[in-house]
């Protein structure tokens, strides 16, 4: 049997009711039917069964004629809701296979002007809809990973701008620095950067007013300038000034501005010089612990005005002096109750840690700042950077830089003889001055460097109290000699090896001797006692 | 650093050491010692009076002469040993390698003959 096909929705569910009603018609009219019956039920005794059996069979067939009417039934309304559901399935299949992801499956069509075909309707509206935002929800989130990547290849190029290595300067052991930048966003407008130069330490940290991409612009630039000029001049005001012009020539249109800090060092004299542009104070803690903030004549910040004369401070460090310098992210450090971290807590913080050796420093600084602002936010780009100064008892060369060539060995000589010259050494410490020296570096002019290069080895020497340090760096092939064993000193002479003799002095003139690999350079650590080099008897054969 | 050689009779040869042996300076030297080297029963004598520092490059120069010497059956002395170069002999252990004497006006300047004598022999 096929029931006519009524698209409508309406007419299946009026349909139905008109089938389960006519059903219940037909059950009702059996009953009444059967009611309706001129049967007689009648009792003979002389034969009981008669009566049970009809009634039985009465009640059998009324009983079977409604079961049957009642799986009828069941059948037809079956049957009815089935074909009556079977779109709202295929719709659901449909619906279920979208949320897959799949939106190109085909969405069930029924024709004819109903509400199926309406359904079918705004599922392909919604299924088209859902294309069109996928597709530019995939482009914008596409758009924005590239945004993203940009950001952060701008940010790693923006941290190579700044010195990263620490300790910077192994190669001495006058002055150390630690510093930390952490920007806001992926890049960041604060900058700080140091170098030595003829033995002068030239520092800036500074602050781009705004954040980001504009910021880190003017930062790299500032950077870049500050690295130029900065071995030019060792007037700090010179290089502030400089610094101004190429910034008010660059940002003509922008109106950004930079609050900067900018020293010269003399490593050897200890003249401090300063130039303050509009930015924090520097906290100065002094070689006894004592803390306080280092107030300098402030000047305009860099890029408001060209032509501004800037004005620098000079000051003599005392050695064992630390200087803390920082950006207004720090102080602004913000809490959840709205409180800044502020100059007061720094300076507190700066007391307590005062002691501390120079990495210890920063980060407990830093962790009382995240101690401090808990859970919110970093607002700001924020800086810190310490510069310890712990020069040498008494005025010693500069650092000498040699080539790879051979002939340098002479400018070691001279090395010696100033080195002997300052300690006022006597001619027998003076020889073993050069000897250790001589030998120290030949080897490594002979057979450590693998290139030529003018500026492959360093040598810096600084004493403190009886303790004559001498650091020669270099850049050939890792190379140990502290690892090396003495040559044999008792051999006779047909068993005597040509070399190895120039560790063994070197051992034996030097209190000890420490070697280190860093940064692709070697580092050769020759501890001196000075009584002991200038003790004319010293028995070198016993050591 | 300079190297005076005096040659005399009987294969004696004198060498005059003043200033610096160290790594610049003993490839010269060893270019000036070498054709003494090699003659049978040379009898060689340094005086590093003169001779303000020596380092492990000098004295591998000294000790590359010492075996050369010792194999042509010749004879190396070295006087006039100043008090940091007798350092850096004894830091080494050249002290015992080498035939060591005072500094002693110990030639005489116009005939070579040598005035001191060692182990009997006259040197």
């Amino acid at each position: 049997m096929r029931l006519p096909r009524f698209n409508s929705l309406s007419a299946r569910i009026s349909v139905t009711a008109a089938l389960i009603t006519a059903a219940m018609v037909a059950v009702a009219a059996l009953c009444l039917y059967l009611t309706r019956c001129d049967w007689l039920l009648a009792h003979d005794a002389a034969d009981p069964d008669l009566f049970t059996v009809s009634f039985h069979v009465l009640l059998r067939d009324t009983v079977v004629a409604l079961a049957a009417a009642v799986v009828v039934l069941c059948a037809v309304v079956y049957y009815a809701v089935r074909r009556m559901m079977r779109p709202v399935e295929d719709f659901t299949d449909t619906a279920i296979e979208i949320s897959r992801g799949n939106l190109d499956v085909a969405i069930p069509d029924f024709d004819g002007n109903s509400e199926m075909q309406r359904m079918h309707d705004s599922f392909c509206l919604m299924q088209q809809s859902i294309k069109r935002y996928t597709r530019d929800l995939e482009e914008s989130v596409r758009q924005r990973a590239l945004l993203m990547g940009e950001l952060q290849i701008a940010g790693r190029i923006q941290d190579d701008l700044l010195a990263k290595t620490f300790p910077p300067f192994p190669d001495r052991d006058d002055v150390n620095i630690r510093a930390v930048l952490i920007p806001a966003k992926e890049i960041g407008g604060d900058l700080y950067n140091y170098l030595i130069h003829d033995d002068k330490l030239y520092f800036i940290i500074a602050d781009v007013s705004g954040k980001s991409v504009p910021a880190a612009i003017v930062m790299a630039v500032a950077c870049s300038v500050f690295n130029t000029v900065a071995p030019m001049s060792d007037d700090p005001a010179v290089i502030v000034s400089e610094l101004n012009q190429s910034t008010c020539s660059n940002n003509s249109q922008s109106g950004f501005f930079i609050t900067a800090l900018v020293g010269v060092l003399d490593l050897r004299s200890h003249v401090l010089r300063l130039c303050n542009a509009g930015h924090d104070p520097a906290v100065l803690v002094s070689p006894a612990g004592e803390v306080s903030l280092l107030r300098i004549t402030p000047n305009l910040p860099v890029g408001v005005v060209r032509d501004f004369e800037y004005q620098g401070v000079s000051m003599i460090l005392a050695p064992g002096s630390r200087l803390v310098l920082y950006t207004d992210g720090i102080t602004n450090s913000e809490n959840s109750r709205h409180e800044f971290f502020g100059q007061n807590r720094l300076l507190e913080c700066v007391d307590v840690l005062a002691t501390d050796e120079i990495t210890d420093f920063v980060d407990g600084i830093l962790q009382r700042i995240d101690e401090f602002v808990m859970e919110s936010e970093q607002a700001d780009d924020f800086t810190i950077m310490v510069i310890d100064f712990s020069p040498s008892d008494v005025i010693m060369p500069g650092q000498m830089v040699l080539g790879s060539d051979i002939d340098e060995l002479n400018k070691v000589n001279a090395f010696a003889d100033a080195i002997s010259q300052a300690l006022a050494f006597n001619e027998m410490a003076s020889m073993r001055m050069h000897l250790a020296l001589e030998e120290a570096v030949s080897n490594i002019l002979r057979y450590s460097l693998s290139q030529i290069a003018r500026r492959s080895v360093k040598l810096y020497a600084s004493v403190h109290a009886n303790c004559l340090k001498v650091i020669i760096s270099d850049i050939g092939k890792a190379f140990d000699p502290t690892g090396v064993d003495d040559a044999d000193t008792d051999a006779p002479i047909d068993q005597r090896p040509i070399g190895g003799l120039g560790i063994t002095l070197m051992r034996n003139i030097s209190k000890s001797m420490s070697y280190k690999r860093l940064n692709d350079r070697n580092y050769l650590h020759l501890d001196f006692d000075v009584n002991s080099l200038r003790d004319l008897d010293r028995n070198f054969t016993q050591n | 650093m300079k190297v005076d050689v005096l040659e005399f009779d009987d294969n004696k040869v004198k060498l005059v050491v003043e200033g610096r042996l160290d790594t610049l300076t003993s490839p010269d030297f060893d270019a000036v010692v070498e054709p003494y080297l090699s003659v049978p029963g040379v009898n060689i004598t340094i005086d590093i009076e003169k001779m303000d520092f020596i380092s492990s490059s000098g004295l591998r120069s000294l000790i590359k002469m010492l075996k050369r010497i010792n194999a042509a059956n010749g004879q190396m002395s070295i006087v006039g040993m100043t008090p940091p170069v007798k350092e850096i002999f004894d830091m080494t252990g050249f002290s015992s390698l080498f035939l060591l004497l005072p500094s002693l006006d110990w030639v005489d300047s116009t005939t070579g003959e040598f005035k001191y004598y060692y182990l009997g022999k006259k040197i």
